[in-house]
C-alpha cells in the first residue's frame, strides 16, 4: 500500500467490516418505487371518480402534460440550477418534430425517438455554446433561444406548416391506438405511462451520484471542481436530459390534441413552468404534480366561478358584478403575483410545507431543496468578468474545457512515487489581481512526509499561493507534483495530481448530508453519469457501495462517524472543518493543503486537530498548512516558510525561525530608524 | 440597376440604424436601473408597452393634444416606476438574482394583463405629429419618426452619460454600486436613490413607447417585450452596463438584421439578433468592445 494512503491507518479498521454496518445513505431511504406506484394508482382512481365529460378529461390530461414538462424542468433548474426559460420551446420542438415525422408516415415510436434526439442535440449545442454563462446571461440566452425556435416554428413551412398543425392523423404506440372518440381516455394512459417513466428516471438519478454531484456543481461550482467533479459536464447533461423530457412531452401532446399552434410554446408557458416548479417545490419531483395541478385547476376554477356568477349578474348582484370581463381573464394577474409572493414566502414550495412538518415530527433538521439557499444569496449581479474575483470565473471558464475532468478516472496518487525529491515543487508562482501583485514569484517545495507551515501577516499572499497551487486562481509559474508537471489554473487537474485542499471558510454543502459531502471527493468517478445510472444500475450500485465505504472510512478517520446521515447544515464549526478534511482525505491525496485549519477552533479542538494532522503525516501524507496560530504551527510543523508581500522571506525550523530578524520584522515591523538606515 | 440596388441598400441600412436605435432606447431604461441597483428589470418591455398605451389613452379617451399626451404618459410612467420599485423591488432587496428576475417577469405579466383588460388586446395605433413625413434620400424614403428615434436615442445617451458622470446623483449611484454599505454610511440615501432610478427608468420606457409605437402602423400588447429582448441582445453585445456599448450593439443588431436579412434568409431575420447574442455569449462574454476596463462598471 502506498505511503500516501491514509486509510492504512489502524483507526479505519472498522470500515473493512462487512458493509452491513454502513448506514444506508439517505438517497436509499424509504420506498420510492412503491410511492410512485401509489401516486400513479391514485391518479387513475381520482380520474375514474372525479372526471366526467370531455372538458374534465382534457383538463386532467393537461395536468399530466404540464407535470411531465415540470419534471423535466426540475432536472434543468431544480437539480442542475440552470436558469432557463426554454422548457416550453423545447416542448414545441418535440411536438413539431414528432408531428413532422408521423405526417411523413413514420411510425409514432420512431417519431418519439427522433423528437427526443432533436431536442437533446439542440440543448447540447446550446448548452455547450453558453456553458460559460451563469444566471442572468443564461436566462437571457434561453429567452433568445426561445425566440429563435418560435420563429422557426412560425416560418419553416416545410417543417411546421407555418406553426399551426391541425388534423394530425391518429397514431398507435406498439399497437395501442391514440384515436377515436375516446382519444382523451387513451391519451390519458399514454401520459400516465410517460409520467411513470419520468418518475422512475427521477428515482434512478436520485439514487445515483448524479443528483448529489449536480447539487454540488450548482451550489459551489468552484469548490465542486476542486473536489474533482466535472462541473460543466454534469450541468450540461441535466440540461440536455430535461430538455429532451420536454420534447417527449410535447411529442405526446401533439398526438393527443391532434393540433397545435406556436403560441402554446411561448415564453409565457416558460415562465408558468417556473411557477409550477417553485410553487410545487423543487425538493421533490412530486412537487411538479402539485404545481401543475394548481396552475391548471385554479384557472379552470376561476372559469367555473365565473359561470356561477353569470346567474347572479342578472339578478340582485348586478351592480357589484357589472364588469364584462370573464374572471379567468384575470388569471395571469393571479399567477404573475403568485410568482412574486411564492418566491418571497415559500422557498421550498407546497411540498416543502409537508416535508418541513414531517421533519419536525421526526425531530430531524429538514434537508432543504436548496432554493432557500439560493434565495438568500446577494441580489446584485455583475457580469462575470467584472467581479471582484476575476480568477474564479477564469477558472470556471477553463473548467468548461472539461476534457480534463471528463476522463478523471481516478487520482493517480496510488502509483508508487519514484525517487525521493519533493512531492510538490512550485517555482516562479505569480498571481496578479488587476495591478496588485498578490504573489510575486514564489518558489516552494513540500517534501515527502513533512508538514510544511506557511506563515506571514495578513495580506502576505498565503491563501492566494494556496489557491494558485490548487488551480483555483489563474497563476503563472510551473508546478510539479511527484516529479510530473501539472498545469496551473485547472482545479480538476491539480486534484488528480494528488493535491487536495480545505478552505479558510469551510466550504461544505448544506443541502447534502455529511456522507454525501464526503462522497463528492471520491476519486472513483466510474459510471457516475446520468446514462450509467439509468442503464447500468447494478454496476452503479456496486460502485456506490464502494464509494460509501470509502466515505464512511474518511468520516471515521476525522472522527465524525456518527454524523454520516445528518445534514451538513446544522454542523458546528469544528465539525464543518473536519467534514471538509474528510472530503479531501477520501480522495487519497498525496498532499493536503489546509488554509487556516485552526481558525475558529478553541484550544482543545486545536490540539485535537494537531494530533489528527500528525497522525496523517505519520501515515505518509505530506501537508502544507497555512495558519496564524503560531503555537499551533510550532507544535505541528517540521519546517516553516514565511511569506511577506507576495515573497518568501525566510525558511527554517519552526522553533528557530523566530531567531531570524527578517521574520521578526515581518510581524512586528521595522523600527523607523532602522528603516531609515 | 445599380441605382436600384443602392436604394435598397440605403433603405435597409436606414431601417437597420433606426431599429438599432429602437433597441438601444429600450435597453437604456433597464441599464439605468441596472447601474443604480445591480438589478435587471425584466418588466421593462411591458413598461414600454404601458407607456405607449398610456399615450393612446390620454389622446383618445382624455382627448389631450398628442404632445401633451406624450408628456402626460412620461409623467405617469415616472410615478409607476416609483410604485414598482416599492412593490416589486424593495421587498426583494438582498435576495438572489433568481428571485428578482422571476419577480420582475411576474410583474411584466401583471402589467400586460391589466393593460389588456383595461384597453383591450386588439391592435392599436398611436398618433404622431410626424406621421406621413418622409425624408427622401438617394431613392430611399425614411420616415421622420425613425430619424426622431435615432436623434432621441443619442440625446438620451448623452444625458445619461452626463447624469452618471457629472451630477451628484451619478456620483451617489456609483458609490452605491461599488459599495452599498460604505455609501450608506456616508449618507447616500439608497432607498430614495433607487426609487428615483426606477422612476427615471420607467419614464425612459415611456419615452421609448411613445416613439416606437407610432413607428409601426399598429401594435399590440407584445410591443415592448420583443423590443426588450432585442435590448438585452444589444446590451450583451456592448458589454453589459456600458451606455455607448449598448448603442453600438443596438446599431450592429439592427444593421445585421436588416441588411443581411434583406438579402439572405429573409424569413428568419428576426432570429439574427439572438443568434448573434448567443454567439457573443459563447465567444466573447465581455462584449464586443475592445479593452473594456473595470472602471466602466458604474
Amino acid at each position: 500500500m502506498s505511503a500516501s494512503e491514509p486509510s492504512a491507518e489502524p483507526t479505519t479498521e472498522p470500515t473493512t467490516e462487512p458493509s452491513a454496518r454502513l448506514p444506508r445513505p439517505p438517497a436509499f431511504h424509504g420506498h420510492p418505487y412503491l410511492v410512485t406506484v401509489g401516486v400513479l394508482v391514485g391518479l387513475v382512481l381520482v380520474r375514474a371518480w372525479r372526471t366526467e365529460g370531455l372538458l374534465e378529461e382534457n383538463l386532467f390530461n393537461t395536468w399530466l402534460y404540464f407535470t411531465c414538462l415540470v419534471i423535466g424542468f426540475w432536472l434543468v433548474f431544480g437539480v442542475a440550477g440552470h436558469f432557463a426559460f426554454s422548457q416550453a420551446a423545447f416542448a414545441g420542438l418535440g411536438a413539431y418534430t414528432a408531428a413532422w415525422m408521423t405526417g411523413n408516415d413514420h411510425p409514432f415510436e420512431l417519431a418519439l425517438v427522433v423528437a427526443v434526439l432533436v431536442c437533446a442535440l439542440v440543448a447540447l449545442a446550446f448548452g455547450l455554446l453558453v456553458r460559460r454563462s451563469e444566471h442572468l446571461y443564461f436566462a437571457i440566452a434561453t429567452l433568445g433561444l426561445s425566440e429563435v425556435l418560435l420563429l422557426v416554428f412560425h416560418r419553416w413551412k416545410g417543417f411546421t406548416d407555418g406553426g399551426e398543425i391541425t388534423n394530425i392523423a391518429p397514431v398507435s404506440l406498439f399497437g395501442w391506438e391514440v384515436a377515436g372518440p375516446d382519444r382523451d381516455q387513451r391519451a390519458f394512459w399514454l401520459l400516465l405511462g410517460l409520467l411513470g417513466l419520468l418518475l422512475l428516471l427521477g428515482h434512478l438519478l436520485e439514487r445515483s451520484p448524479v443528483v448529489r454531484e449536480a447539487t454540488a456543481a450548482r451550489e459551489r461550482p468552484l469548490v465542486a471542481a476542486s473536489a474533482g467533479l466535472p462541473v460543466v459536464r454534469i450541468r450540461t447533461s441535466l440540461l440536455v436530459l430535461g430538455s429532451a423530457v420536454a420534447g417527449l412531452a410535447g411529442a405526446v401532446l401533439v398526438h393527443w390534441r391532434g393540433s397545435v399552434v406556436t403560441e402554446q410554446f411561448g415564453v409565457d408557458l416558460g415562465l408558468a413552468i417556473f411557477l409550477m416548479l417553485i410553487l410545487g417545490g423543487m425538493g421533490s419531483k412530486y412537487g411538479a404534480l402539485l404545481g401543475a395541478w394548481f396552475y391548471v385547476y385554479v384557472e379552470n376554477g376561476l372559469r367555473d366561478v365565473d359561470e356561477q356568477l353569470e346567474g347572479l349578474r342578472d339578478g340582485p348582484l348586478e351592480r357589484v358584478f357589472s364588469f364584462s370581463e370573464k374572471l379567468d381573464q384575470y388569471w395571469p394577474i393571479v399567477y404573475g403575483s403568485l410568482l412574486v409572493i411564492v418566491m418571497i414566502t415559500l422557498p421550498d414550495g407546497l411540498i416543502g410545507i409537508g416535508s418541513r412538518l414531517s421533519a419536525r415530527l421526526r425531530g430531524r433538521a429538514p434537508i432543504s431543496a436548496g432554493l432557500g439557499d439560493r434565495l438568500s444569496r446577494p441580489l446584485a449581479w455583475t457580469p462575470p468578468w467584472r467581479r471582484g474575483e476575476p480568477a474564479a470565473v477564469a477558472v470556471e471558464r477553463r473548467n468548461t474545457g472539461a476534457a480534463d475532468a471528463v476522463d478523471a478516472d481516478a487520482v493517480d496518487a496510488d502509483a508508487v512515487d519514484a525517487g525521493d525529491g519533493p512531492v510538490v515543487r512550485a517555482s516562479g508562482i505569480r498571481v496578479s489581481f488587476g495591478g496588485v501583485r498578490a504573489v510575486a514569484g514564489v518558489d516552494i517545495e513540500v517534501r515527502r512526509g513533512e508538514i510544511l507551515g506557511l506563515i506571514g501577516p495578513n495580506g502576505s499572499g498565503k491563501s492566494t499561493l494556496l489557491n494558485a497551487v490548487t488551480g483555483v486562481v489563474p497563476a503563472e509559474g510551473t508546478l510539479e507534483v511527484a516529479g510530473r508537471a501539472v498545469p496551473l489554473g485547472r482545479p480538476p487537474r491539480s486534484r488528480r495530481a494528488g493535491l487536495a485542499r480545505t478552505y479558510q471558510t469551510p466550504q461544505t454543502f448544506t443541502t447534502l448530508t455529511c456522507l454525501e459531502n464526503v462522497l463528492l471527493g471520491t476519486p472513483d468517478r466510474r459510471r457516475t453519469g446520468a446514462a450509467a445510472s439509468v442503464l447500468a444500475r447494478p454496476v452503479v450500485l456496486a460502485d456506490e457501495k464502494a464509494r460509501w465505504a470509502a466515505a464512511q472510512a474518511a468520516l471515521v478517520e476525522v472522527g465524525l462517524p456518527a454524523h454520516a446521515e445528518r445534514s451538513a447544515a446544522g454542523l458546528p464549526h469544528r465539525d464543518q472543518r473536519l467534514l471538509e478534511l474528510a472530503r479531501a482525505l477520501v480522495g487519497r491525496p498525496r498532499v493536503l493543503l489546509l488554509d487556516e485549519p485552526s481558525a475558529g477552533l478553541n484550544a482543545a479542538e486545536t490540539a485535537e486537530l494537531r494530533d489528527l494532522l500528525l497522525r496523517l503525516r505519520d501515515g505518509g501524507l505530506s501537508l502544507l498548512v497555512v495558519d496564524h496560530k503560531i503555537d499551533f504551527i510550532t507544535a505541528l510543523c517540521d519546517r516553516v516558510v514565511v511569506l511577506e508581500l507576495g515573497r518568501l522571506v525566510a525558511e527554517g525550523d519552526p522553533h528557530g525561525i523566530w531567531d531570524d530578524q527578517r521574520v521578526v520584522d515581518v510581524y512586528l515591523g521595522v523600527p523607523a530608524d532602522a528603516e531609515a538606515g | 440597376m445599380l441605382f436600384a440596388v443602392s436604394a435598397k441598400f440605403l433603405s435597409l441600412a436606414a431601417a437597420g440604424v433606426s431599429q438599432g436605435a429602437v433597441v438601444a432606447l429600450a435597453a437604456l431604461g433597464f441599464l439605468l436601473v441596472y447601474k443604480a441597483t445591480g438589478v435587471v428589470n425584466f418588466a421593462q418591455g411591458d413598461l414600454i408597452t404601458l407607456g405607449a398605451y398610456l399615450a393612446i389613452w390620454l389622446s383618445r379617451d382624455v382627448e389631450l393634444p398628442i404632445v401633451l399626451a406624450y408628456a402626460g404618459a412620461l409623467a405617469l410612467m415616472f410615478g409607476i416606476g416609483v410604485v414598482l420599485e416599492r412593490v416589486a423591488y424593495a421587498p426583494l432587496r438582498g435576495r438572489s438574482i433568481h428571485v428578482v428576475v422571476i419577480a420582475t417577469l411576474g410583474a411584466a405579466i401583471v402589467i400586460r394583463t391589466v393593460l389588456g383588460l383595461w384597453l383591450g388586446a386588439s391592435p392599436v395605433a398611436l398618433d404622431t405629429p410626424l406621421r406621413g413625413h418622409l425624408w427622401r434620400v438617394g431613392g430611399a424614403a425614411i420616415a421622420y419618426q425613425r430619424i426622431a428615434i435615432v436623434v432621441v436615442t443619442l440625446l438620451v445617451v448623452a444625458a445619461l452619460g452626463w447624469l452618471f458622470g457629472r451630477t451628484d446623483f451619478g456620483r451617489q449611484v456609483r458609490a452605491l454600486a461599488s459599495d452599498r454599505e460604505a455609501a450608506r454610511m456616508h449618507g447616500v440615501r439608497s432607498a430614495r436613490l433607487s426609487m428615483v432610478a426606477f422612476g427615471l427608468s420607467a419614464a425612459l420606457a415611456g419615452l421609448a413607447g411613445v416613439l416606437i409605437g407610432p413607428a409601426t402602423s399598429s401594435f399590440d400588447l407584445t410591443l415592448g417585450f420583443s423590443v426588450m429582448l432585442g435590448g438585452f441582445a444589444a446590451a450583451i453585445l456592448g458589454g453589459f452596463g456600458s451606455l455607448t456599448g449598448v448603442v453600438l450593439g443596438g446599431f450592429l443588431i439592427g444593421i445585421v438584421e436588416q441588411l443581411v436579412g434583406g438579402y439572405v434568409l429573409r424569413d428568419y431575420r428576426g432570429a439574427f439578433p439572438f443568434v448573434l447574442m448567443i454567439l457573443v455569449i459563447a465567444l466573447r462574454p465581455q462584449g464586443l468592445l475592445p479593452g473594456r476596463a473595470a472602471h466602466e462598471r458604474l
